[in-house]
């Protein structure tokens, strides 16, 4: 398994998503097409059938208006074909660009990873609404056609209506979405019902929510039956605030919630992960780099190299697991290079260590003697003590 | 790579069907099109009723078959067509992982203060990747204008500026870089200086004999090096023998290679970094390479360890398995005790014996268990008492 199979899913599995909704569309256009004709056909074959000379012109505009139908049907069919088609060439791109993961030319892999990240940092921005800069960098880069912007967008239009307090958007989206949103058993269009019947009881349309209940309050499962009682019990106060348990129902935050849950659903039947990739990737990463010298007080060693040190990701990592190691693994503090075999560790008198090739440049700089680059302190080679790691 | 290749197999047949699908359309409904025009034709021009019933009721049975024939293959050959685009979403979720495997566990980022400061690292990786102007956007829309300011963009500012000029192949701006920042860069012991004048002097050798002259007065600039790099200076200025006959087809051909830029472009970023007190390299582009590498075996590990239910990987304390992350990423000593196999920390250091053998503080106390104030080393006979063992540091 390589990280490519891992990381890639839904850079392939979106546009396939979209290719599905776009058949099953053009299907139903095919159907509706296919139908008319047939009408058309038929109605033709019953003049045919019963004809004189009187009707000629009637069978005639009958058999002209079929042409014309079978021309637009034509014209439809080629229309549809380009989208398909292009729809199936968007998803091969992608393919062939993700090629480029195992390309032998060096060069070629190096752009291919700079790109990934770039990626991740598009789709990162997207999910938290950075908009513009997801567009930006995906102008510089050149990688509009790799990202998934287009679903982001229309996401984007529907949070801001729900964001306004308007809830038709959102709606219009769930019976586009029918189908698929009844398949993972969305609560999506319920909450959105449910918010319009709490609104109008806040602006004391009491006998409009009423109606409003009984049209859209129908086939309730028993979670929702029992939300659905709760919100009635908002009809029963005068004014809604009177009470401590109606505040819930009333706050902002459902507004939030709703938000929440409609992004939700739209990752969900769009085939896009709950969490985005930079954090799974990021997860992985700085707890595979996390040492418990990055934590400590008393001995720690700040390098500024590691990520974990670096002020910002030291914050983000410390929920995060350390690194395993099952043999131990030495570097020198004061170059960096490995202590090994080849580079002994030497033990100053004060505890400190460093390999047998720092203390040769430590002499050479400081006539004969060795300063401890992190205590200060100078000491002569003959104090110095041998260590045996196994 | 096969599960590239797999699934592009699905998508070259989809297409192909898909074409000839539609060509097959196109070519019944322009046939039927043709067909109902002539019999509207022959039929204007039938005066006689019995003709005319005779033949509309003929012609008509006739296309009618036709027209049925291309409703049916319009419609069941589109629906047949939904097997192939299927059978694409199969592959890639065959070859595919969905969902990253299960790794993501817990929300990473689920502070506003920690979104702030992955904010923040990612405007630092895109200062330095050049993109100034998204950085500027992202400062704005996340709102971080008090943390990201002109003191923090302007290095960047001026690295890239220099790199851009490298990348046109222009040496110039770097040079001047190196003349103000000359006593740091010796310091580090940086031959960058010289690099720049190697590669100027070999486009003036490029320019031909014309520019002889030139190349010889420039050839000065490498006096201050003359104790460091003699010997490559010898070999430089040896090439001037070709300057005739051009370097292509000389021993120094190598000095022509577009590695060389690169190369300088790398080590420019490299000492700009150590100068500023920078890391070399972009700490998120560091997290994300490993994060990359480790992925696959984590994965792996989770899902094996879905069926014995101990809780998912990263709500531990330490990982479950070893990931090389390779020498270059190694930023830290990892001392991890031979006796206990743990990992050595601030309250449990290692501990230097007297002869020579390293062990953790608490395998230490466990040695010590008898309490009689003398402990033998696990690896060699000699003994001691536990406090004439030293503390190290790493």
């Amino acid at each position: 398994m390589d990280d490519m199979k891992i990381i890639e899913h839904s850079t392939l599995k979106v546009p396939y998503e979209h290719l599905n909704k776009l058949y099953r569309n053009v299907h139903k256009t095919i159907d509706r097409d296919c139908s008319s004709i047939n009408q058309s056909m038929n109605q033709i074959d019953k003049l045919a059938k019963s004809a004189d000379l009187g009707q000629k012109s009637e069978l005639l505009a009958s058999l002209s208006s079929l042409v014309e139908k079978l021309h637009q049907v034509k014209k439809r069919s080629i229309e549809m074909r380009n989208q398909e088609k292009d729809l199936i060439e968007i998803l091969k791109k992608r393919v062939n660009n993700l090629k480029d993961h195992s390309s032998s030319d060096l060069a070629t892999r190096k752009l291919f990873f700079k790109n990934r990240l770039d990626r991740i940092l598009i789709d990162y921005f997207l999910r938290n609404s950075y908009y513009l800069s997801a567009e930006s960098l995906a102008e510089k880069a050149h990688l509009k056609q790799m990202t998934n912007i287009d679903v982001f967008l229309i996401e984007k239009e529907i949070c801001e209506s729900l964001e306004s307090r308007e809830t038709q958007r959102c709606l219009n989206w769930c019976i586009e979405n029918k189908s698929k949103l009844k398949k993972i058993n969305s609560n999506l269009e319920f909450t959105l019902r449910q918010q319009e019947f709490i609104e109008l009881v806040r602006e004391q349309k009491c006998l409009e929510a009423v109606h409003h209940a009984r049209k859209y309050f129908v086939n309730l499962n028993p979670d929702q039956l029992v939300d659905v009682q709760k919100s009635m019990v908002l009809l029963a106060y005068v004014k809604c605030s009177d009470s401590l348990c109606n505040q819930e129902l009333l706050s902002d935050s459902r507004w939030t919630y709703l938000i929440g849950l409609f992004k939700q659903e739209n990752y969900k039947i769009n085939q896009i992960p709950e969490q985005s990739a930079l954090e799974t990737i990021l997860q992985s990463g700085l707890s595979a780099l996390k040492t418990p010298t990055c934590y400590q007080k008393v001995t720690a060693v700040f390098n500024h190299n590691c990520p974990v040190c670096n002020p910002n990701f030291n914050q983000i990592a410390k929920p995060l697991p350390f690194a395993y190691c099952s043999n131990s693994k030495l570097i020198d503090a004061y170059t960096g290079e490995a202590i090994n075999e080849h580079n002994q560790p030497m033990m100053l008198p004060n505890g400190h260590v460093y390999g047998y090739n720092s203390l040769v440049k430590l002499m050479s700089e400081n006539d004969g003697k060795i300063r401890c680059p992190r205590s200060k302190e100078t000491f002569e080679y003959g104090e110095v003590q041998k260590v045996f790691i196994l | 790579m096969d599960s590239l290749v797999a699934v592009e197999k699905e998508i070259d047949k989809a297409l192909d069907l898909f074409e000839n699908f539609y060509d097959g359309v196109d070519q019944n409904l322009n046939k039927a099109i043709d067909h109902l025009v002539s019999i509207i034709n022959d039929l204007t021009k039938i005066e006689s009723e019995q003709t005319f019933k005779l033949s509309a009721d003929d012609s008509i049975s006739m296309c009618k078959e036709q027209v049925r024939e291309l409703i049916k293959h319009y419609s069941d050959k589109h629906k047949d067509l939904h097997a192939n685009i299927s059978k694409i979403g199969k592959a890639i979720d065959k070859n595919f992982v969905a969902d990253y495997g299960n790794m993501s566990h817990v929300n990473l980022i689920d502070t506003v203060e920690k979104k702030m400061h992955l904010n923040e690292a990612i405007c630092e990786h895109l200062l330095r990747s050049g993109h100034l102007e998204v950085c500027d956007t992202l400062v704005e829309e996340a709102g971080l204008v008090k943390k990201i300011d002109e003191d923090k963009k302007r290095p960047f500012v001026q690295m890239n500026y220099i790199l851009n000029k490298l990348k046109e192949k222009d040496v110039s701006p770097a040079l001047d870089w190196c003349q103000i920042n000359c006593q740091e860069l010796k310091a580090i012991n940086s031959n960058l200086e010289f690099k720049l004048h190697r590669l100027r002097f070999i486009q003036l050798i490029q320019q031909g004999p014309k520019a002889q002259l030139e190349v010889l007065k420039y050839s000065r600039n490498f006096t201050q090096f003359a104790n460091d790099c003699h010997k490559e200076i010898q070999r430089l200025m040896g090439s001037l023998i070709y300057l005739n006959s051009g370097l292509e087809n000389s021993p120094y051909s190598c000095y022509l290679g577009a590695e060389l830029w690169e190369e300088i472009e790398e080590e420019f970023t490299k000492n700009a970094c150590k100068l500023m007190d920078l890391p070399v390299e972009c700490p998120l582009d560091v997290c994300i390479n490993t994060g990359c590498r480790a992925l696959p075996a984590l994965v792996n590990i989770v899902q094996v360890m879905q069926q014995t239910q101990c809780g998912h990987i990263l709500s531990k304390d330490e990982l479950p398995i070893e990931i090389d992350v390779g020498q270059n990423y190694r930023f830290h000593s990892v001392f991890s005790c031979p006796i206990l196999r743990q990992q050595t920390t601030d309250s449990n250091p290692p501990m230097r014996l007297i002869c020579g053998h390293v062990i953790s503080k608490d395998a230490l106390t466990k040695l010590n268990n008898s309490g009689k104030n003398r402990i033998k080393c696990p690896y060699c006979p000699m003994e001691q008492a536990p406090g004439e063992a030293k503390q190290m540091l790493f």
